[in-house]
């Protein structure tokens, strides 16, 4: 396959190549010298006549004089041969680390739905990593390999996205018939590794384009339970007047909502609870202990009176307050925009990040209690033109499933010191069109494309060479 | 008398040389214009007198006896002895030919050719005069048996020479014309000075009392008659005179020939010389159907 980066040169070329043509036509009468004895009744006259051919004049000599400007352009468009590929090649990083516990087996079968063909055919490669990076051979990766990797139990250590990004050019190495690359990574999100793995992914070549897909949280899907639907409860703690657009959004999603004021007891039930309005330390217990039981208790943007062991959300640790707008990230696939204001703090240690704001700073962590969840939301939910977003009651249904299950254990993560996620991986929460572009230069896989620009003006100096000659042949002709 | 009835100048090269030009051109020239019988070529009938003992018997007018039953005889002009000269421009103009056609020096040679086989059988003495490269009197005017060879093998010779003007030719002949003459210039009167010395030449015949008959040869490219394509044009005469020109472009070329050669004819009128336009493309007994009307004159 032929492929012109630059085709803009190649129109140029063919339009130059109509000038020599032009050229060829036209007839130039050479003033012929010619007696006249009443020359001075004339008046000078320096025009020289001239007319077009109906056919170009010396067709040896306009050949080459019309291909150069071709190859020239031809050349300039930076040409590429592309030999025919099997198209874009999958890898797959799976993570399995202790923060998979929840998501092991549906990240597992996304795996194999990714990686295997219709017949169960290897049509990828797959990277298993938690502190370090295991390369699978692509013919191990059958049907009957999956079904054991789902049956196996995640590891303990904490996920090195690192590791698993570095992985990814030996991974592209076995897929000898591909000529681009996509990268799914499978995990949960955690702080580090993404800006170390990227940085150096950055710097590598790669054959064709790098397509890093956005990771999958834990909660985006993978983990609903297939079951007989039942419409769920979740009651709306606020003040007057506050709280209506949550409880559309909850029950455009399938809730039923009841609300309830600051003051009141919860229900003796393990729905959600969505706390939009200071409420007191007995209220928080209350909280705490319907959370232990199995309930979502959701603060938005309100702190508990009291600091609570467990609580997802550290208003010491992180960035402080502000007031500024922005949008709010849910994944790469639910993106709010006219959020105002963020609260003061950071994801406590061993949280799961839920959100992210655009400049990367966390917006809504949990973290498990007992049998329930606690979800901090950073940003308020009724503030700004945050309710009139389209994923409005998706983001809102998305905070009142919390953890989304009951299986305890979320790993700890390393104290990252509040640092921002660096570009590559604000781009992957952001989900943008155009995944980032990495070079990969040290991956020695798929053959690259060849590049014929410099055998095109090759052949342009040998037209050059051979017009040239038939110039001085003319010319030397008696 | 028309025009097409005559062989057009191209078609004469063909017939021979010269004197068989001249001979073909006059016969026909001849046939087309003889109306009333006479005694021979060149002779007019004068009157009738009554006969006399010793007359000339075949000069008796059978027609008249015939009414009037006496006996006359026709009275022709006499022999005229008027002398007359051929001046014929051999100037390096004279060469020029267009496409397809005879060059000017090769048409005055026919016309004087023509002419001076037709004044020597009126009785006219002819002589010959070139003028180019220098003024010449190649031939005395004379009316002696084959003299008219020794006018046409000149002729015949002629070359295209020079750049010299007519006057000086003009006033040479006149200094041999002692008495009356005639001189018939055959030119194509592209003079230097525009033409001023030839008119005073011609004014100085006309004193002297010489008819004096002009004829202009020109092709009909340099009359503006037939365009010419564009290119870089010189003066035969003067070959460092160049310029580009496209003649077929230029609007005002023939009106420019035209007035020059309409000025020239008309103060030549004036003096009462004659002016006859010849194009090289027209037959060339049109010269002689204008020396015709002169002599009639």
């Amino acid at each position: 396959m032929l492929e012109f980066p630059r085709p803009g040169f190649l129109l140029a070329g063919a339009l130059a190549a109509l000038v020599p043509l032009l050229l060829h036509l036209i007839v130039r009468r050479p003033p012929e010298r010619a007696p006249l004895p009443t020359l001075r009744f004339l008046r000078p006259d320096p025009r020289t006549a001239i007319r077009l051919r109906r056919r170009p004049a010396d067709l040896w000599l306009l050949l080459p004089r019309m291909l150069l400007p071709l190859l020239l352009g031809a050349a300039f468009a930076e040409p590429l041969w592309r030999p025919q590929r099997a198209g874009t090649g999958e890898v797959v990083l799976l993570d399995r680390s202790a923060a998979m516990q929840t998501a092991w087996q549906p990240a597992v079968a996304e795996a194999a739905r990714l990686l295997l063909g219709a017949e169960g055919e290897p049509r990828g490669t797959l990277v298993l990593f938690d502190s370090a990076a295991l390369l699978i051979p692509r013919p191990s990766l059958t049907p009957a390999f999956f079904d054991s990797l789902a049956a196996e139990e995640t590891g303990s250590a904490a996920p090195d996205y690192a590791a698993a990004l570095r992985a990814i050019p030996a991974a592209v190495a076995e897929l000898g018939d591909a000529d681009s690359v996509r990268v799914h990574l499978l995990s949960s999100l955690r702080w580090e590794g993404w800006r170390t793995g990227l940085a150096q992914l950055r710097r590598a070549t790669w054959p064709g384009a790098l397509h890093l897909t956005e990771p999958r949280f834990a909660t985006n899907g993978m983990t609903e339970a297939a079951g007989p639907a039942e419409r769920r409860r979740a009651w709306v703690i606020a003040m007057p007047g506050e709280g209506r657009f949550v409880e559309a959004a909850l029950g455009a999603t399938g809730w039923s909502v009841e609300r309830l004021a600051p003051g009141s007891a919860p229900a003796e039930d393990t729905g959600a609870f969505l706390v939009l309005a200071p409420v007191g330390a007995a209220l928080a217990e209350t909280l705490a202990a319907r959370a232990e039981q199995g309930a979502t208790v959701v603060y938005a943007a309100r702190l508990p009176p009291a600091t609570q062991p467990g609580f997802p959300w550290d208003p010491a640790r992180g960035g402080a307050a502000d007031v500024g707008g922005g949008a709010v990230y849910f994944g790469s696939e639910l993106v709010l925009e006219g959020a105002e204001g963020h609260f003061a703090g950071a994801p406590a240690p061993g949280a799961l990040l839920l959100a992210a704001r655009e400049d990367g700073r966390p917006a809504a962590a949990a973290r498990r209690q007992g049998r329930g969840c606690i979800v901090f939301l950073a940003v308020p939910l009724e503030a700004g033109t945050l309710p009139l977003s389209a994923g409005y009651p998706s983001a809102v249904d998305h905070l009142a499933r919390g953890c989304a299950s009951g299986q305890p254990g979320l790993h700890r993560v390393g104290n990252t010191g509040g640092l921002p996620l660096d570009a590559g991986a604000l781009s992957l929460l952001r989900g943008e069109e155009r995944p980032p572009m990495v070079d990969a230069r040290s991956v020695s896989g798929p053959v690259a494309a060849v590049p014929l620009a410099q055998w095109l003006l090759l052949a342009a100096l040998g037209v050059a060479l051979l017009e040239m000659l038939l110039v001085y042949a003319r010319r030397s002709a008696p | 008398m028309e025009a097409t009835t005559f062989l057009p100048p191209q078609l004469l090269e063909r017939i021979g040389g010269l004197d068989l030009i001249a001979r073909a051109v006059v016969q026909g020239f001849v046939a087309g214009t003889h109306r009333s019988p006479h005694r021979g070529p060149g002779e007019e009938f004068s009157r009738h007198r009554p006969y006399q003992q010793g007359d000339d018997v075949r000069h008796i007018d059978w027609r008249l006896f015939g009414r009037t039953d006496r006996f006359y005889v026709r009275e022709y002009r006499e022999q005229s002895n008027l002398r007359g000269f051929l001046v014929v421009d051999s100037s390096l103009s004279m060469a020029y030919a267009e496409p397809g056609g005879i060059p000017k020096l090769r048409y005055a040679a026919y016309v004087a050719a023509a002419l001076a086989h037709l004044m020597l059988r009126a009785g006219d003495a002819v002589g010959l005069a070139t003028f180019g490269g220098e003024s010449r009197l190649l031939v005395p005017a004379r009316t002696r048996h084959g003299h008219l060879h020794e006018v046409l093998v000149p002729l015949e010779r002629m070359r295209a020479q020079g750049s010299g003007g007519a006057a000086e030719a003009l006033d040479r002949v006149g200094e041999t014309l002692r008495r009356r003459g005639r001189v018939i210039l055959i030119s194509d009167l592209l003079e230097e000075d525009g033409g001023e010395s030839l008119l005073r030449a011609v004014g100085r015949l006309r004193a002297r009392g010489d008819e004096v008959m002009v004829l202009r040869v020109l092709t009909p490219t340099e009359a503006g008659e037939r365009p010419l394509g564009p290119g870089q044009f010189f003066d035969p005469e003067h070959p460092d005179r160049v310029i580009p020109a496209m003649p077929g472009a230029d609007a005002g070329y023939r009106e420019r020939v035209e007035e020059y050669y309409r000025a020239l004819a008309r103060r030549l009128i004036e003096q009462e010389a004659e002016y006859v336009a010849l194009s090289t493309a027209q037959p060339v007994e049109l010269a002689l159907v204008a020396w015709l009307r002169l002599r009639r004159a």
